[in-house]
């Protein structure tokens, strides 16, 4: 039980961690507009309309 | 089981998209181009043959001796997202040619069901490392070619005199299931 | 809006197979019969229930910066904990429906109403949300499940998920004409492909019908 929870908050932290790395990273040049991806609505994408309100703000 | 056998099984008779129905939305979502949906084909490639040696090694290395194989769907989607968010940054920072080539489509995959359905399967199907490896190249193998045909086709549909009703999806649709129609047709090859 | 509209758009207006085009792997897989799309729709509700008021419940405490990492971590293991009692509770089921079952955690349906609605509203209508949009996953694939059963098989039956020697009701109808490609993933692509054309002409039919008496 306790190895499980430990487990899991270590997968957790690298999950976050390499989360908000990926985010501040900018993107290169020329790759801002994902306009083909209007059709899909996987929102954990971060070329989601959730992830781009964000910037703007 | 033979190896080449268990590839092409993978690849055309059980293929992921017309068979095991992974990977809908993007199959749908970004195959308007078929350059866009070859790239979007190598990216999964890549996302899914790590999860599934990386997904693997995890489940005999550390799920089973520590006796907490219940973890396993916690692990797997945490790992494949960890993953791509690794690989995608990655790529964002050393080289953005083949960022803008395919790493655009990385972030599309986090929660793809493809990614962990296979790391599911290699799993429930007792498959070895070498195994695993192979139906890690071969199931997104299948995914780039039924995506690139069908972004031939729909190319084709977008001029295509289509009743207004089913223009879009609909016919997308079915075309994908005239699709699996011809996979049916060699499905008792292996 | 009204507690009653909250519930009644996942049904028709909003439903997330039919218009919003969410979840689509499951509701193609798993409707081969009515059995197993009754026994997905209500898993799929469940986890839906669940992951609706924790997060709701949680909406103020989760950091906005990290809140999908964490959206993630809360429907895995609803969906763990799902698939665990399915297995104890439902043993023919859980094997019918196989890895779907765990693939519910990457099903948009249940991510995306937890960003959409729940991060940003009370428990209450947070649980009318996912009653009103798991009830409209059931429905979609139901509707589909019962045009496939139905022409690939020529017959529809029900049995109860509990205990699957327990059958509510059988029909066989026209068994000598059964179509089984529609039983076969080919069938399911052609099912949906049908139901959303026919969704979309509705759409128009209705907008030409509001352009007319304007």
């Amino acid at each position: 039980m306790i190895t499980a929870l430990l487990w899991m908050a270590l997968l957790v932290t690298i999950y976050i961690m390499t989360y908000l790395w990926n985010k501040k990273t900018p993107k290169p040049e020329g790759c801002e507009e994902m306009s083909e991806c209007s059709g899909c609505a996987n929102i954990t994408c971060s070329h989601h309309s959730v992830h781009q309100k964000e910037e703007n703000i | 089981m033979n190896i080449v056998s268990m590839f092409i099984g993978l690849t055309f008779v059980n293929n992921v998209v017309l068979s095991k129905f992974y990977a809908i939305c993007p199959l749908l979502g970004v195959s308007k181009q078929p350059k866009n949906a070859l790239n979007m084909g190598f990216a999964v490639t890549f996302v899914i043959f790590i999860a599934s040696i990386v997904t693997w090694l995890l489940y005999y290395y550390v799920l089973v001796p520590l006796n907490i194989v219940y973890m396993d769907l916690i692990t797997f989607i945490l790992v494949i997202a960890s993953l791509v968010q690794f690989v995608e940054m990655f790529l964002k920072k050393t080289s953005p040619e083949i960022y803008k080539a395919m790493g655009v489509y990385l972030p599309l995959i986090t929660t793809n069901c493809a990614v962990l359905g296979v790391a599911l399967d290699n799993i429930s199907a007792n498959y070895s490392l070498l195994e695993s490896a192979v139906a890690g190249i071969a199931v997104p193998l299948g995914f780039t070619i039924v995506i690139y045909v069908f972004a031939l086709i729909r190319e084709r549909l977008e001029i295509a005199n289509v009743p207004e009703s089913f223009k879009g999806t609909p016919i997308a649709l079915i075309t994908a299931g005239i699709m699996a129609c011809a996979i049916a047709g060699i499905a008792g090859l292996v | 809006m009204k507690k009653i509209d909250i519930l009644k758009k996942g049904l028709f207006v909003e439903n997330p197979i039919f218009i919003l085009l969410l979840g689509m792997c499951s509701s193609l897989a798993i409707t081969t019969n009515l059995t197993n799309a009754v026994g997905m729709g209500m898993a799929v509700t469940a986890v839906l229930i669940m992951s609706n008021m924790i997060i709701s419940l949680l909406r103020k405490i989760i950091p906005n910066e990290i809140r999908i990492p964490v959206f993630i971590v809360i429907i895995a293991t609803l969906v763990k904990c799902v698939q665990l009692l399915m297995n104890a509770y439902t043993p023919a089921l859980y094997n019918s429906l196989g890895v779907f079952i765990p693939l519910i955690v990457v099903n948009c349906i249940i991510l995306g109403r937890a960003e959409a609605f729940a991060s940003k509203n009370g428990i209450f209508d947070s649980l009318l949300d996912a009653i009103g949009m798991g009830l409209g996953y059931t429905f979609a694939v139901v509707v589909i499940s019962f045009f496939r059963e139905l022409i690939g098989t020529g017959g529809i039956s029900l049995l109860n998920p509990f205990d699957s020697s327990q059958v509510i009701f059988d029909l066989k109808l026209f068994e000598e004409y059964a179509v089984s490609l529609f039983t076969q993933p080919a069938g399911a692509f052609i099912t949906l492909g049908c139901i959303l054309g026919f969704v979309q002409w509705l759409k128009i039919r209705k907008s030409k019908k509001e352009g007319v008496s304007k």
